[in-house]
């Protein structure tokens, strides 16, 4: 294994995808696109700004986003409004990964209620970026949206419908009870 | 939009970057990305200088119109040294801490502040540091950071929708 945890002869071919990068620090902005240059992805688009970021998605193909949350007045948070609720689709649809510098719990729960596939605090490494990307790849994680929430499903790992309700899906009722069973033995188990 | 949940399974590129044929292994592209990384380390160095300076200058000064900056520059320094100086990095981490939990508190602690400043500055002179050293000074940081509770609110509970009929 490597520092991306992945085995080290997977393949991985970005070629022919299209990252972008949302970072008001110049800096941080060149640093993420080398390392995607690294990776093989030929096209990628940095982004100083919230607008221009707007902008690129509506008028290009972008298949991730990774988006800095150093905006002032939580402007990436009404990106990401904007983005899942009014982008046109499929840019709707974009994976996106937060990449945080002093991430507060309330700040990942915000990321997480946005619809972010990932939150990423730093100290950010080459082997995290290229597992969080295998694994947005890997997981295919379907779309979710309702009055409140729109974004990839948050319940990717089934453990069946929320303790002592019988859930909101069809199938939920079959696995409440398994899925109780499962919390309680990781309970036990972080006790 | 209702309150009903609807499912959405697209067909996205990034999907198929494991399958698609060509492309390069994972150790390749740690490899490249480590030395497309590498161009950038002496100009962020030097930004990383910088801002621990003008920290050094601030502490010196103990005049509380700065606090505010103390958060940017060490959030700045937090941005930059991750890839190239991670414990400096996790430094900072705990400077921004510091200063959260400090300003949600209503209070100030120059002593606190300054002990990071100094550990900041040890670090940046001492990027190949042994790992124990490093260790303890970011425990001891830790050590200054709890000495101040954490008012960020419990995660609330889940909101539980009834679906449409």
């Amino acid at each position: 294994m490597n520092g991306a945890n992945l085995p080290g002869h997977l393949r991985i071919n970005l070629e022919a995808s299209t990252i972008m990068f949302v970072d008001d620090n110049p800096m941080a902005l060149e640093i993420l696109n080398s390392v995607f240059y690294g990776f093989g992805a030929k096209d990628r688009v940095k982004c100083g700004s919230l607008e221009e970021a707007k902008y690129q998605i509506t008028t290009r193909r972008v298949d991730l986003i990774f988006l800095d949350t150093g905006f002032p007045n939580d402007g990436w948070y009404t990106f990401m409004q904007w983005l899942r609720r009014e982008a046109p689709d499929p840019a709707c649809f974009s994976p996106v990964i937060i990449v945080t510098g002093h991430s507060t719990r309330a700040m990942v729960r915000k990321a997480r209620d946005a619809g972010a596939h990932f939150t990423i605090a730093k100290p950010i490494s080459t082997g995290v970026l290229l597992n969080r990307l295998a694994w947005i790849a890997h997981e295919q994680r379907p779309f979710v949206r309702n009055a409140i929430y729109s974004g990839p499903d948050r319940r990717w790992k089934n453990n069946g419908a929320p303790p002592g309700t019988d859930g909101r899906r069809s199938g939920d009722a079959a696995t409440a009870e398994a899925g109780e069973a499962e919390l309680a033995a990781d309970a036990k188990v972080s006790a | 939009m209702s309150d009903q949940w609807m499912q959405y399974r697209p067909k996205l590129q990034i999907y198929e970057v494991l399958d698609r044929p060509g492309g390069i292994t994972v150790e390749q592209a740690l490899l490249r990305a480590d030395a497309a990384m590498e161009q950038h380390r002496g100009k962020a160095v030097e930004a990383l200088r910088e801002a621990v300076e003008r920290l050094e200058s601030i502490v010196r000064e103990r005049n509380l119109a700065h606090i505010d900056e103390v958060y940017t520059r060490s959030t700045f320094v937090l941005d930059i040294a991750g890839i190239f100086q991670p414990a400096l990095c996790r430094a900072a981490q705990s400077l921004c801490e510091l200063v959260h939990r400090l300003r949600a508190l209503n209070k100030w602690d120059w002593a606190a502040v300054q002990v990071h400043v100094s550990s900041m500055r040890l670090l940046i002179d001492m990027p190949d540091a042994p790992e124990d050293s490093v260790k303890a000074v970011l425990d001891g940081l830790a050590a200054v950071v709890a000495k101040y509770p954490d008012l960020s609110p419990p995660d609330p509970p889940r909101p539980h929708i009834v679906p449409a009929t």
